[in-house]
């Protein structure tokens, strides 16, 4: 069976490695770790103990990073480095060398996570100093696999068995990736440079000489990964993820000494796609106005009562609070919540709603998606995948480690260069079947508040996403840090700012409390951070009526403002 | 037409590689200025009802101008320029008997530390944005050291302390000093630098039973401000230049992970040695390398004779053995120090003072203000130290007899006088200082020829009834084998109890033959074996990092100076006990034959 199952894999091989030996000369790179990958192979499928799966990740990532403080550039860099990580499986796709060994969970986790083998690799394309490279890490996966393995095995002797029996890796599902982008420089990519610095300085200008601002900055990060993967199940590819973000923000501090922080950020594909800098110094001006309002602001009151979500600041809701819990991997882990584990087939959103992910939409209602690629980061062609519809929950998403009733990848194994891939979000979507004009769902927020006697309703304008902790010993509840509120009063008065607000309660309660979308989606780009590093994301929304959502008090800074006051104001500005 | 082509793109890295690194005089005048007028502002106006006034403040700006160029097996791994701007500032609150620095709150975190802020400044010379950045840093360091003093005050409350503890201040006046030095200009050419280090990382290529195996240049051209409420105005150019070589393979009859390094340390790039030379030297550590692979291990009974340092491992031994037992540490009196405190205690001379520490003959002089020799300035001359102090030539042992530590301005026990060695580890920036050295000099009177040096091992080593003796040339091993898989975890805590050499030899008595053997260990010098030392007449000059705070151990690597070391060629160490070195497992050699 062993022996028919390799003769058809070589064969599998042999027709894969053709094509890829005529892009050598635009990146000789793919070839050297696909034939390095072969050698490998050819002596360790003869070891006693062999390894049944082997990929190389060699993530080349180019970066140009600038950050502008008040005016003045105080960063202004290019990086480049690749990184190397090794995949390496000894045992079988049931049981595996990665396989979770349980520990007595403590303050540091003890997820028992395998750890992968990353390294700096050459950033020159010299084949034999490449080649010792990943000779020499494949050596040290190897030896580190096999003994892990040693370990799982009496690691599942000496514990109680296991809640999901699943196996570790999923067999391939579709054919292996195949692809080849032709590489992007940096210097073609982002030019300029000089003029760059300039604008972020304007951008960070408008700050300058305000009372009471006491950070403000302009940044730009352009980045250029260029991703190859192969591995000894055929995958040849050599793709780029490419982004450019801008990002505005500044903070102040109430006299209280609270930090009110408000940040803009601005994605695109390509440098000349964001925003010209009309708009964007608008939109730092009006950062500066809503400070000053912020700063003297009433605080929250505690609240529990009807609210508007906007579409970015659902995005990030969902992002956060559902995202990051339908990640499969987690429903494994024994050390996570899983929140939605037992939720498959339950109704858990409004029937009038539905929730997909889709790697492959480069576009929503005219705006670009930072979350796509055609292959996602284990070789797993990038699918569009509903995990809610009409309101019931469907599926995880998946990379190669299954769980219990879902076996396989459906192409979002993730991570950044040198981090294992697990499962990640892409670009989020949320649709509504029924919708409202946002002008309706305001006026629907009001008779809310009506029926339930309540003088005002919230509206969450900005949310930021906190970090998500999902695990089963941290309170699951929010990590959305609401950053701009309004009070919607009943009576018809202006909205008024309040700052200071903590999001409480439990996230799914609040899903089921939805009453209506609006029909004018927005859309979120970010990066997103987790244990396999940072991925670019989307998440796009229709605004949202809650029926009820419960907010107390931040906690503050106990700082008093500064003692002396900013040496730039106005006046005092002598250069 | 394909010669024009390439005659377009050397232009072009031409160009890109040249670059003059220097700063400004515009830039100059502008930071000079906004350090000044914030202190100036901070000094007079920072004052809050309820807070205790601050008594000493100091501005620092370090503009740094870094090259780092890395390359492993022929190809680079890394080349990167970075020119950033950071501040540093020190403010002390009540007076210099008693104020809120040597205590260590628990806030700080494991690296404990003193209440001092770094953080970066805009690269554009913006007169606004640097006294903005000095003022948020100032208004944070003014409350937080408030509210250090105040715990610090209830401790003392609670602990009962001897007059001495007592009286002890905590930070020592220093006169008002006015130095104004240019920045240095030097040309780099990177190109030509990044073919350096890739031909010398493809030295290595060839030798295939080396598994990893790196070189690292970096270069740093900083330019340092220094003001200080006491009146002191310091503007000076600090240079570091590093090579490190390093290789690592393993033993092929037992897979004992082996490991060889050396780094070559100048002020600039020009004052390193010429290409021919550094080819050379990573050959010779290449060939060591491979023959410490088919090495004999060390089998004998335990060894208690003497030991011959020689070479790169002549002034290790120095300045691990030495000279980082002179440099003074506060000690902490109110107990509950950080955890790094606890690691780096090791041995030291400090409670010495006025007796002897070495043999009778050896003088050790330390002069700063020397400048250079033969053309090369010496790594180890500055005019004055991080702290505003200027050094002058100081004699910290003479005829044996410890006489003085290198000194900060925080006063100790047995030193309570700055005498200007706060020096800066490393040579990059925001990367802390300590009490350390800058040129010194170990003179013996009773000295002897190098080549009765071995003639005296071997005597030696027969009065012990021994047909052997060990002869060791390096003490420096790399780091790579400790980031893969932390295989030589072991070895480096060890380090706290042992010397383990990388290149050592058995000499035969009988003919002098040397074989090259690893496996070993050995004891670090007692204070009396430091006393019975004998050194060589010819004396080498060595710029290189030189060991600051009490050495050896897990730390070791981080707590470098820049300095210049004139010294004794070789040492010989009467006696010291050689012994087999307790090994873990070893890894298996690799599966899969090198590419």
């Amino acid at each position: 069976m062993r022996y028919i199952y390799k003769s058809v894999f070589l064969l599998l091989f042999g027709a894969f490695t053709a094509p890829i030996f005529a892009q050598t000369a635009a990146d000789p790179l793919l070839g050297i770790l696909v034939g390095e990958l072969a050698r490998e192979n050819a002596t360790l499928s003869k070891q006693q103990v062999a390894p049944y799966f082997i990929s190389y990740n060699l993530g080349d990532d180019q970066n140009v990073t600038m950050v502008s403080s008040f005016g003045a550039l105080i960063r202004s860099d290019s990086n480049r480095s690749r990184t190397l990580l090794i995949d390496l499986r000894v045992g079988d796709y049931k049981l595996d060398n990665t396989h979770q060994i349980r520990t007595n969970a403590g303050f540091f986790g003890g997820s028992g996570f395998a750890g992968a083998n990353s390294r700096q690799a050459p950033i020159e394309n010299d084949p034999d100093a490449l080649r010792i490279a990943l000779w020499r890490e494949t050596d040290a996966a190897y030896k580190s696999a096999k003994e892990r393995l040693e370990e799982v095995k009496t690691n599942r002797t000496i514990k109680v068995e296991e809640e999901d029996s699943s196996a570790d890796f999923s067999r391939p599902n579709g054919p292996p990736a195949i692809l080849f982008e032709n590489p992007v420089e940096m210097n073609s990519y982002f030019k300029n440079r000089s003029q760059w610095e300039e604008r972020l300085r304007k951008f960070s200008e408008v700050f300058r000489g305000a009372e009471h601002i006491y950070e403000a900055k302009a940044s730009l990060v352009a980045s250029i990964v260029r991703k190859y993967f192969v591995s000894t199940e055929g995958s040849q590819m050599a793709s780029n993820q490419i982004y450019v973000r801008l990002m505005i923000q500044a903070s102040t501090k109430a006299a209280d000494g609270m930090e009110l922080p408000l940040y803009k950020s601005y994605f695109a594909i390509k440098p000349d796609d964001l925003p010209n800098d009309e708009v964007i110094l608008a939109d730092a001006k009006e950062m500066l106005a809503t400070l000053d309002k912020m700063r003297t602001a009433p605080l929250v009151d505690p609240y529990t009562g009807p609210a508007i979500l906007s579409g970015g600041a659902s995005g990030v809701f969902f992002h956060e609070i559902f995202g990051h819990r339908i990640e499969g991997h987690r429903q494994k882990n024994t050390n996570e919540g899983q929140t939605f584990k037992k939720k498959v087939g339950e109704k858990i959103l409004p029937s009038f709603l539905s929730v997909y992910f889709d790697p492959l939409q480069k576009t929503y209602e005219g705006t670009q998606l930072m979350g796509c690629y055609a292959f996602d980061d284990e070789g797993v062609k990038a699918r569009r995948v509903n995990v809610v519809e009409n309101g019931v929950f469907e599926r995880f998403l998946m990379g190669r480690s299954p769980i219990e009733g879902f076996s396989e990848s459906n192409g979002h194994g993730r991570a950044s260069p040198g981090k294992r891939p697990v499962a990640r979000q892409s670009n989020l979507i949320v649709t509504a079947s029924q919708s409202v004009s946002e002008d309706s769902l305001r006026k629907l927020l009001i008779i809310e508040c009506k029926k339930q006697n309540k003088p005002y309703g919230l509206n969450f304008v900005q949310v930021e996403g906190g970090f998500t902790l999902t695990g089963r010993t941290i309170p699951n509840s929010f990590n959305v840090l609401p950053i701009l509120v309004y009070r919607v009063y009943a009576d018809g008065r202006r909205d008024e700012l309040v700052r200071g607000v903590d999001l409480i309660g439990t996230p799914l309660a609040t899903f089921e409390r939805i009453l209506a979308a609006s029909n004018k989606p927005e859309t979120f780009n970010g990066v997103c951070g987790a244990e396999s590093g940072w991925v670019p994301v989307s998440a796009s929304s229709p605004s949202l009526l809650v029926r009820e959502i419960e907010v107390q008090k931040k906690e503050k800074s106990q700082e008093r403002l500064p003692i002396l006051p900013a040496p730039d104001l106005k006046d005092g500005s002598k250069s | 037409m394909k010669k024009s082509f390439l005659l377009v793109v050397v232009l072009l890295s031409l160009t890109q590689s040249l670059r003059a690194q220097r700063i400004s005089d515009h830039a100059i005048t502008v930071i000079d200025r906004a350090v000044s007028d914030e202190l100036e502002r901070s000094r007079s106006q920072l004052k809050l009802n309820g807070l205790i006034d601050p008594f000493f403040i100091s501005y620092s700006v370090s503009d740094n101008n870094r090259l780092d160029i890395n390359a492993s097996f022929g190809a680079l791994t890394r080349s990167s320029y970075t020119h950033q701007r950071q501040l540093n500032l020190r403010l002390l609150v009540n007076n210099y008997q008693l104020n809120d620095e040597n205590f260590e709150s628990g806030g700080g975190g494991i690296f404990g530390g003193g209440n001092q802020i770094d953080m970066n400044l805009p690269l554009d010379d913006d007169y606004n944005t640097i006294r903005r950045a000095f003022w948020l840093a100032t208004d944070d360091l003014f409350k937080e050291a408030n509210e250090t003093f105040t715990k610090k005050k209830a401790a003392l409350d609670r602990k009962q302390l001897t007059d001495e503890d007592k009286n002890l201040p905590d930070f020592a006046k220093a006169p008002k000093v006015e130095v104004i030095e240019a920045p240095t200009n030097v040309q780099i050419d990177k190109a030509k630098l990044e073919i350096l280090i890739r031909d010398m990382s493809g030295v290595f290529s060839k030798y295939k039973p080396i598994e990893n195996s790196n070189v690292t240049f970096s270069f740093n051209n900083t330019y340092e401000f220094l003001k200080n409420t006491e009146g002191t105005n310091i503007r000076k150019p600090v240079t570091t230049c590093d090579i490190t070589v390093q290789a690592s393979a393993q033993a092929i009859d037992d897979g004992e992970p082996l490991s060889l390094a050396f780094t070559i340390s100048a002020s600039t790039p020009d004052g390193l040695p010429e290409r021919k030379i550094l080819l050379e030297r990573a050959e010779k550590l290449a060939q060591d390398l491979v023959l410490l692979t088919t090495a004999p291990k060390f089998e004998d009974k335990e060894y208690t004779g003497p030991v011959l340092f020689e070479g790169d491992a002549g002034s290790e031994f120095l300045s691990e053995q030495i000279l980082a037992k002179l440099s003074a540490q506060r000690e902490d009196i109110l107990g509950g120090g950080s955890v790094f405190s606890l690691v780096s205690k090791g041995p030291t001379f400090q409670k010495k003072i006025g007796t002897r520490v070495l043999p009778v003959s050896i003088t050790i002089h330390d002069n700063p203000l020397l400048k250079s020799k033969s053309g090369h300035p010496y790594l180890g001359n500055y005019s004055v130290d991080e702290d505003g102090v200027v050094p002058n030539d100081l004699t910290l042992v003479d005829n044996g007899i410890l006489k003085t530590l290198y000194m900060t301005r925080t006063p100790t026990k047995e030193v309570k006088e700055p005498n200007g060695h706060n020096r800066p580890f490393g040579g990059g920036i925001g990367t802390g200082s300590s009490a350390g050295p800058g040129v010194v000099e170990i003179t013996d009177k009773k000295a002897i020829k190098s080549s009765d040096m071995k003639k005296e091992l071997v005597k030696r080593a027969k009065e012990n009834g021994y047909d052997f003796a060990f002869v060791v040339r390096s003490l420096q091993k790399g780091t790579l084998l400790f980031s893969e898989g932390m295989s030589n975890i072991g070895d480096v805590l060890e380090g706290g109890k042992s010397l383990s050499p990388a290149l050592v030899y058995k000499v035969s008595i009988k003919d002098g033959k040397e074989t090259l053997v690893r496996g070993l260990e050995i004891s670090f010098p007692t204070a009396r074996d430091l006393r019975e030392l004998i050194t060589s007449k010819e004396v080498v000059t060595k710029d290189m990092g030189l060991a600051a705070g009490s050495g050896g151990g897990f730390f070791a690597f981080s707590s470098k100076v820049p300095a210049t070391l004139i010294g004794p060629e070789s040492i010989l160490v009467p006696e010291l006990e050689v012994r087999k070195k307790k090994t873990s497992a070893n890894p298996t050699q690799p599966v899969v034959a090198r590419p």
